[in-house]
């Protein structure tokens, strides 16, 4: 029995109803029926709550796309490619989530099946009686292991115990779902779910927000993770050094009872235990570029330059209170707001710091060159800006942004630190291609510099 | 250094394979995303307890679909949630649409990013506001100055609205116009 556009257009009402929890149960009993009785409203229905299945499997549950994932899903390397042949970005992306997320459910599910006690006893369910396990070996790349450590596998999971690693890269997820990437050679130790020791070589942390406080040990002190992507590495004296990719951490030497130091993104800092001082330190993210790779064709804004200078690759494209406005090389400018200078980055403004009334929106545009066969990449954006981020555009599309990313700098107080990364993944053209981000000036009624820093990391597709 | 535990690569990567399919499936049976990842998880538990029994040879999506319908029934008991829960006439037939529709998911997903693309900024504001996390029709409503009641009404159009593209976009045997 087919059934008239009215009953179609008032069935989809109801089911609206119930996806926003606002159905009576006479109404989810009408939806019921429906579906039962009616194949043509059963795919109505699924239509519409798949769409709700998507929108919210993308949005909410997905974790939130990091360097270190990338390794993570490298595993899976062969996949991806048969995946990308037959079925375009979309599969690559349902894949790359849902491995994300599949990696990220194993890691806390030792607990789960302890917690049970009773569970079963096949060989992917810890022993009961066993001691609890710490970590699970997601990836290894290239993995060398020291001739006297046990070679660990995909899906091994750590107690405690040192992981020797003479060459490559491993990488852990652990109980408290952080990612550590273990840069070889290196010697780490897990010394329980949410803490670790690096005995020695380079780690990069990324911790998701459940993981808040992952700390890492060294021989020199300890580093806490307030929300976070940092690398550690502790060398042959015994130095260690910290690098905050992303977010902040705490930092505080050993045996020392003074308060910690707090770093932000894009600050490094050196443990020097010997002169009891936590030292600044040149910030390198190249230091691991084996997990959080600097993008080759997307340059950073104002990289290498001095205040004043002509960026060869940013340029100022339009003013919204300016119809005629000409594009114009963007100029390095002296830090407008106290974020530390780095290799990568440093602020770029037009016309002697871009000084536009309250209101105005700047666009900063950068062309980069993409081969034939490389426009499946993904890349994440860590930026700030002075004031407010408007929107971002490649090749003329938008990208969609969260209200986080659009918050007015000033007002949260991100305008000190670099923010978040924003993650850019559409697909490339081959050739030249157009990075756009505007900038909004929300300063005072005077009128008042605009800005932007930018830096560029390559993601796996 | 502890003795480790192993899941196959197979079955790891058919369980990961799987999570978009599942996911969409429970949402069919239960409405609402928070209340769909607890049974995702919950179904997981069971998948990853079963997996020394998994037959490289079954579907393995159906499988979990099979368990999934199962533990979303048991979640909605356990926790004695005054929610509505279909019976199993409804079950099935939703079961059996989550299968003919499991092998279209990644069409339908690349079908919506089309079909985003093609709203408005504003309205595209709406989605990223009412799916990300703490996305409650009254927060946005404060967020956005407008009365709960109007934004809902614009959530509606725009689900609608998306429904219809993608359905135009998705062929009936798979692929994307």
């Amino acid at each position: 029995m087919s059934v008239t556009q009215r009953e179609i257009d008032a069935f989809q009402a109801l089911v609206e109803k119930w996806l926003d929890e606002r159905a009576t149960a006479e109404e989810f009993a009408q939806i019921e029926r429906a579906i039962v009785e009616h194949d043509e409203l059963l795919e109505v229905y699924c239509d519409l709550v798949g769409v709700d299945a998507t929108l919210s499997w993308q949005h909410r549950w997905l974790p939130k796309p990091a360097p270190a994932d990338d390794g993570v899903l490298a595993t899976m390397g062969e996949d991806l490619q048969t995946e990308r042949a037959r079925g375009g970005r979309a599969r690559v992306a349902l894949y790359r989530y849902a491995a994300a997320a599949v990696l990220l459910l194993i890691a806390g599910l030792a607990v789960t099946l302890w917690q049970r006690g009773g569970a079963s006893q096949g060989p992917g369910a810890p022993q009961p009686n066993g001691s609890p396990e710490f970590a699970t070996v997601t990836d290894t790349r290239g993995a060398v292991w020291e001739a006297d450590a046990e070679p660990l596998g995909l899906g091994a999971t750590l107690e405690t115990g040192r992981l020797q690693l003479r060459a490559g890269v491993a990488e852990l997820l652990t109980r408290s779902t952080a990612t550590v990437s273990v840069l070889g050679p290196a010697d780490v130790q897990m010394l329980g779910p949410n803490r670790c020791r690096l005995n020695s070589g380079r780690l990069v942390a990324t911790v998701p927000e459940m993981a808040h406080g992952f700390t890492v040990e060294t021989p020199a002190g300890t580093v806490v993770d307030l929300g976070t992507s940092f690398g550690v590495t502790v060398d042959r004296l015994g130095y260690t050094t910290v690098t905050v990719l992303q977010g902040s951490v705490e930092v505080r030497l050993a045996d020392d009872d003074s308060a910690p130091v707090r770093l932000v993104a894009g600050e490094a800092a050196r443990l020097a235990l010997r002169e009891r001082r936590v030292l600044p330190a040149t910030f390198a993210a190249t230091e691991y570029a084996d997990v959080w790779t600097p993008h080759d064709a997307l340059f950073g804004t104002g990289v290498g330059l001095q205040p004043g200078a002509a960026d060869p690759h940013w340029r100022v494209t339009a003013r919204s209170d300016d119809a005629s406005f000409r594009a114009r090389p963007a100029t390095a400018e002296s830090p407008i707001i106290n974020v530390p200078e780095t290799d990568t980055s440093r602020w770029i403004s037009f016309d002697a710091r871009g000084v536009v009334a309250v209101g105005v929106e700047v666009t900063f545009a950068t062309t980069f060159d993409v081969a034939a066969g490389d426009t499946r990449q993904r890349i994440g954006m860590r930026y700030v800006v002075d004031n407010q981020l408007v929107a971002v555009r490649l090749n003329g599309e938008t990208v969609p942004l969260t209200p986080k990313q659009m918050q007015d700098s000033t007002a949260t107080g991100t305008l000190q630190r670099l923010n978040e990364l924003l993650v850019i993944d559409r697909e490339l053209a081959v050739g030249a291609n157009t990075l756009e981000v505007v900038v909004r000036n929300t300063g005072g009624p005077q009128p008042t510099p605009v800005g932007l820093r930018a830096e560029f990391i390559r993601m796996q597709p | 250094m502890s003795q480790p535990q192993h899941y196959t690569p197979e079955f790891i990567k058919a369980l990961a394979q799987a999570q978009p399919q599942v996911y969409a499936f429970v949402m069919t049976l239960v409405g609402q995303p928070d209340v769909a990842q607890d049974v995702l998880q919950e179904t997981n538990t069971v998948l990853l307890e079963k997996a020394a029994e998994y037959d490289t040879s079954r579907d393995f999506v159906s499988w979990a679909c099979g368990i999934a319908r199962y533990k979303a029934l048991s979640h909605f008991r356990d926790r004695k949630r005054d929610r509505h829960v279909f019976g199993e006439a409804a079950m099935a037939r939703l079961a059996e649409a989550a299968g003919r529709r499991a092998a279209q998911v990644a069409d339908r997903e690349l079908a919506l990013r089309r079909c985003i693309d093609k709203l408005s900024d504003e309205q595209q504001q709406l989605v990223v506001m009412r799916y990300g996390p703490d996305g409650s029709v009254t927060r946005i409503a404060a967020q956005v100055g407008r009365s709960a009641n109007a934004v809902s009404v614009s959530l509606s159009k725009i689900r609608k609205m998306l429904a219809e593209c993608v359905r135009q976009q998705v062929a009936p045997g798979g692929g994307v116009a």
